[in-house]
């Protein structure tokens, strides 16, 4: 519970939210690429 | 050896195995057909021979008669080598051209690719001087694609002028190395930066620190538009070395951030020259934020990165295109345009910097990541040296 709440959670979020935007950017530039 | 150098030593051995088959792949890779676009290079065309290493004569079916040539001209752009297949009437003015192969960043292509550019070129003769601002249009976002499609365009009209129409050769000014106000600046930076942190301290270091930063935001972020990014060391990996006439700044800063880093053991340009690093300790004092540092999850964090950035290395590798990987935000915030995507992910980098500071450079960026695998390779190095010695 207190990690839920904790400064570690925040960063982990931020971190996930970008490796999924990072995951999108790139799939985005290969499939635009291959087609 | 201690657990955690050796683990290290074996992850490190392994990034360079793959590293060095994902280049092998990319190499290996066929490059693309352009006999598929000569229909639309020269309308008419029928029949084709070839008259030199990627020129050919086009004659229609009909009669037989000469159409034009279409010839293969490359030049480079931001992220590599960029073709161009020209095809150029028997008068040598240009018909059509076509971008068969690029290494450019795929949502900055489109920018051209959607622009009038290539229309704006079609008519121009061999003696036309092709000048962006002059001739072209030049297109906001992306000079070195736009630049590098003109280059080849106009030497394409005149080769096919010179060799196959053998009209008179024009007398051309020698190229002169371009070194200007961006390039003294970012010197200026990285030595005030490097110097700064060996013989400032105290509050002298941090108004160094905040002058250089501040320099660096705007010269090299919303004046250049080019900090250092993943394309930048794709390119340096993958040999797309671009032409110094054009394109000095690239070899400062890729050459100068390389040179600090090996000579000090020191990654200075992200402390205070980075112009996104500035963007978010600007952002830092403003949301008041605090480091999020923890020993605990740093560990995890750390080898995050690295495996992003391993990934898009190999990625980029695979397919000799340095841009294709590329997921940084700057060129976004320092362009002020970017897809609805780029912009939201911009977006949240920004807001979370209230809050954490620096998050992007402390868990994303890659060139933390390049860095310490560039040490690392210079102390194997180093020891393999001793140990030889």
């Amino acid at each position: 519970m207190k990690f839920l709440f904790s400064k570690q959670m925040f960063v982990t979020v931020f971190v996930a939210i970008c490796i999924v935007f990072i995951f999108f950017e790139i799939m985005g530039n290969i499939l635009s690429i291959i087609f | 050896m201690k657990r955690g150098n050796r683990t290290e030593n074996v992850v490190g051995l392994c990034t360079l195995v793959t590293l060095v088959i994902a280049a092998v792949i990319g190499l290996n890779r066929s490059s693309s057909d352009i006999t598929a676009h000569f229909q639309i290079l020269l309308p008419g065309a029928e029949r084709y021979e070839k008259s030199g290493f990627e020129t050919y004569k086009a004659f229609s079916q009909a009669s037989d008669s000469l159409v034009g040539y279409i010839t293969v001209k490359k030049s480079n752009g931001f992220g590599g080598p960029l073709k161009v297949a020209v095809g150029v009437d028997p008068a040598g003015a240009v018909v059509n051209a076509m971008v068969v192969e690029h290494r450019e960043t795929p949502s900055w292509f489109a920018k051209v690719k959607d622009s009038s550019l290539i229309d704006a070129m079609k008519g121009k003769s061999y003696k036309d001087r092709f000048e962006i601002g002059n001739d072209v249009d030049g297109i906001t976002g992306a000079t070195y694609t736009t630049r590098a499609v003109i280059q080849s365009v106009k030497a394409a009209s005149r080769e096919i002028a010179l060799n196959e129409l053998k009209l008179p050769k024009l007398d051309e000014k020698p190229r002169r190395i371009q070194f200007g106000f961006p390039e003294i600046v970012l010197l200026l930076l990285l030595a005030i930066g490097t110097f700064g942190i060996k013989y400032a301290s105290g509050k002298t270091l941090k108004r160094i620190r905040w002058l250089t930063m501040l320099a660096g935001m705007a010269v090299v972020g919303f004046m250049v538009n080019h900090p250092l990014t993943l394309v930048d060391i794709n390119k340096f990996l993958m040999g797309y070395w671009p032409d110094v006439h054009f394109q000095l700044y690239w070899y400062l800063l890729t050459f100068g951030v390389l040179l600090i880093l090996l000579t000090t053991d020191k990654n200075y340009y992200c402390h205070m020259v980075c112009p996104f690093g500035a963007v978010q300790e600007c952002l830092a004092v403003l949301g008041k934020a605090k480091s999020a540092h923890s020993k605990q999850y740093h560990g995890f964090f750390k080898w995050l990165r690295r495996s992003v950035v391993w990934l898009a290395v190999c990625v980029a590798l695979i397919f000799r295109n340095p841009g294709i990987s590329s997921y940084e935000v700057y060129s976004t915030i320092f362009s002020l345009s970017g897809t609805n995507r780029e912009v939201l992910f911009l977006v949240i980098v920004l807001v979370f910097s209230l809050f954490v500071r620096r998050p992007w450079c402390k868990y994303l960026c890659p060139v933390p990541a390049f860095s310490d695998y560039l040490r690392f390779i210079k102390g194997r190095i180093k020891a393999l040296f001793w140990t030889v010695a």
